[in-house]
């Protein structure tokens, strides 16, 4: 009797299937377990051994905005809310920037290249090149001088700053990738250079623009160093107040804690949500030759 | 005067030559095709008409004006593109349309213009199609309606037919044909495809490492090739370029040394500039051209079958001859075994002479 295969060529069987399951649960049981912890009592976040089975509360969501600091004493605001503006306005902003900056920048390096093009890109790169504790002492300085410490217009820029480099390094690479015959025949047209950028490149480009959104936003969004150390008490983003909520009266609040994180990733995983389809597009742009 | 006017066209990359003193009129009404092997310049040629390339020197006139400093919008001028070069983002009708935003046309227009557009090249039922969802002659005639949407002193079409497969390229190239006969403007196509240019062009020119070898019609430059390049080059299969020493006359009839055998042809050699004899000439003369013969004589030439192709309707027969390969195509093939020997009588009227520098040798 012919032997014949029970599946189509290319699909995975059971077997794998299953591994590639539990290999996928271990990595997203620590996510699972905060937000199983985000939603329990206090003693029973601190159960031993572990609780699964539980009486699931929203206190904690509520003491992220609100609680009271001492046994007895009257619940206060936290200023979380402002928190979460904070970082939502402060990564979305800079995201933005760098985006409009580092597209334009990006289509003018590939299109219109200068005399050693490539050294101004390898000197753009170079800036990512050092751990930013490097720099973090001349731009405390800088922002001392200028004002700019514990303002938000003062974290954006620092932070388009920072995501600039990636936004132009990868919106190259997708411009690099688009036909130049397209171009030439809006150029036949009657189109001007605006145009062109605007009608018909910037479109092609959308799957990047996303891709590069997502990657700037999680850097930003989680981003701790220079927030704690530039960002002030209003401007304060999620990752330092979350760091200032450890510690208290009564112990590490675990369950607190679990629910500020569980919030903190509401944003991140919307965003990518919603852009997966053009993300997913972006991240294996240029694989593939047409 | 001619719509489109080349004079002493240069290009340079570097110290690389890739269009070398070009000289080219292009009448209204007529197409020319730039027909040539890859890298011989021609596409270049086109995108310096296009104004998507400078001209290193030279003068490109078009409608009687000298357009080498503007840009491509200011030339009056329409491209069709080799990968048809449609805007991914927008439908059919925006496609179509783009260009007529340029020209600041009102909307009701557009609108009549690509609907006339759409009904002469069979797109109405693509118009809000993007292009990703059409089929490859879709896309071209998309390509094409972009083109002629506009009213421009000249075309340009570049490679048109080289995506689509054969059947459709065969439809196309007719399509084509009616179009541009209808339009009555200057028309430059490029193409390594001889078969296209053919059919398509009014004129051909022959281009060959940056130079044109010949401009002539179609059927002159099958004809009366001007050298042993574009003898080779048009015509399949290809024409059998031999090396032949010229003899002393035979009764004032041109004698030559060829595939090591004696040959007479009925040319009479008085009054014509002919290398005297001991001079090495080339004989140039296509596989179609030959009689298949009985007898020796001194008119003919004998070889050996190496290979049998049957065409169909002919055959094509591969001999060896003194130790060179010669194509011939007969009518009829059904007697024909290989290693057997085969004698051939060239038809004078369709032999080509080249003298020692490959320049044809007019009759």
């Amino acid at each position: 009797m012919i032997f014949r295969r029970k599946r189509e060529i290319g699909k995975a069987g059971l077997g794998r299937t299953a591994f590639a399951t539990v290999i996928s649960l271990i990595y997203f049981f620590p996510v699972l377990w905060i937000i199983l912890t985000a939603f329990k009592s206090y003693a029973d976040a601190l159960a031993i051994p572990p609780k699964f089975i539980f009486e699931p509360t929203l206190e904690n969501f509520y003491s992220v905005f609100s609680r009271s600091y001492s046994a007895g004493a009257e619940a206060v605001d936290t200023g979380f809310d402002l928190f979460f503006f904070n970082s939502i306005f402060i990564a979305g902003a800079s995201v933005l920037l760098a985006l409009i900056i580092g597209t334009v920048a990006a289509y003018g390096f590939s299109r219109h290249p200068l005399k050693g093009n490539d050294t101004y890109m390898f000197i753009i790169l170079t800036t990512r090149m050092l751990p930013p504790i490097i720099v973090i002492i001349p731009i405390f300085l800088m922002f001392r001088v200028t004002g700019f410490a514990g303002t938000y217009h003062g974290m954006i820029l620092l932070y388009s700053a920072f995501n600039l480099p990636f936004t132009i390094w990868m919106m190259k690479s997708f411009f690099d990738e688009l036909p130049r015959e397209v171009e030439d025949a809006a150029r036949m047209d009657g189109s001007s250079e605006w145009r062109i950028f605007f009608k018909i490149c910037l479109p092609q480009v959308k799957a990047g623009i996303a891709a590069t959104a997502v990657f700037g936003l999680i850097l930003t969004w989680n981003e701790y160093l220079f927030s704690l150390l530039l960002g002030g008490r209003d401007v304060r983003t999620i990752p330092v107040a979350m760091a200032q909520t450890i510690g208290g009266d009564i112990g590490v609040r675990w369950g607190l804690l679990a629910a500020i994180e569980t919030l903190f990733l509401i944003p991140v995983v919307l965003v990518t949500f919603l852009l997966q389809n053009q993300f997913l597009r972006g991240v294996t742009f240029g694989t593939i030759k047409r | 005067m001619a719509d489109i006017e080349l004079r002493g066209l240069t290009k340079r990359f570097g110290k690389m030559v890739a269009v070398n003193d070009v000289d080219l009129d292009v009448e209204a009404g007529e197409v020319m095709c730039l027909l040539g092997p890859s890298g011989c310049g021609k596409t270049t040629t086109l995108r310096m008409i296009a104004g998507l390339e400078w001209a290193s020197a030279g003068d490109i006139m078009i409608g009687g004006r000298r357009v080498n400093d503007l840009p491509p919008k200011k030339r009056d001028i329409a491209m069709v593109f080799q990968f048809y070069a449609l805007y991914p983002s927008l439908t059919v009708a925006e496609n179509l349309a783009f260009p007529l935003h340029a020209e600041k046309a009102s909307p009701e227009d557009i609108k009549r213009r690509v609907a006339h557009i759409a009904k002469l090249l069979e797109l109405d039922h693509a118009l809000d199609r993007v292009p990703g969802r059409l089929a490859e002659g879709e896309k071209q005639r998309v390509a094409v309606g972009r083109a002629i949407i506009r009213d421009p002193t000249c075309f340009l079409f570049d490679e048109p037919l080289s995506r689509l497969d054969i059947a459709l390229r065969q439809e196309m190239r007719s399509q084509i044909k009616t179009l541009l006969t209808g339009l009555k403007r200057a028309t430059v196509i490029v193409t390594h495809d001889q078969i296209e240019a053919l059919t398509i062009g009014n004129r051909i020119a022959v281009m060959r490492d940056g130079f044109i070898e010949q401009v002539a019609t179609p059927h002159d430059i099958f004809a009366s090739p001007a050298n042993v390049f574009v003898a080779g080059f048009i015509g399949t299969p290809q024409m059998n370029l031999l090396a032949a020493a010229r003899l002393p006359d035979t009764k004032g009839r041109l004698t030559l040394n060829v595939l090591e055998q004696p040959l007479v042809l009925d040319i009479a050699t008085a009054n014509r500039t002919l290398p005297p004899p001991g001079q090495v000439i080339t004989l140039g003369i296509r596989p179609r051209a030959f009689e298949p013969m009985s007898e020796a004589g001194a008119d003919t030439l004998g070889g050996t079958i190496d290979v049998i192709e049957p065409l169909g309707a002919e055959t094509l027969v591969h001999l060896t001859a003194g130790g060179e390969d010669l194509r011939v195509v007969l009518a009829r093939g059904s007697g024909l075994r290989p290693r057997s020997a085969l004698r051939l009588r060239p038809i004078v009227s369709q032999v080509h002479l080249f003298d020692g520098e490959g320049r044809r040798i007019e009759p």
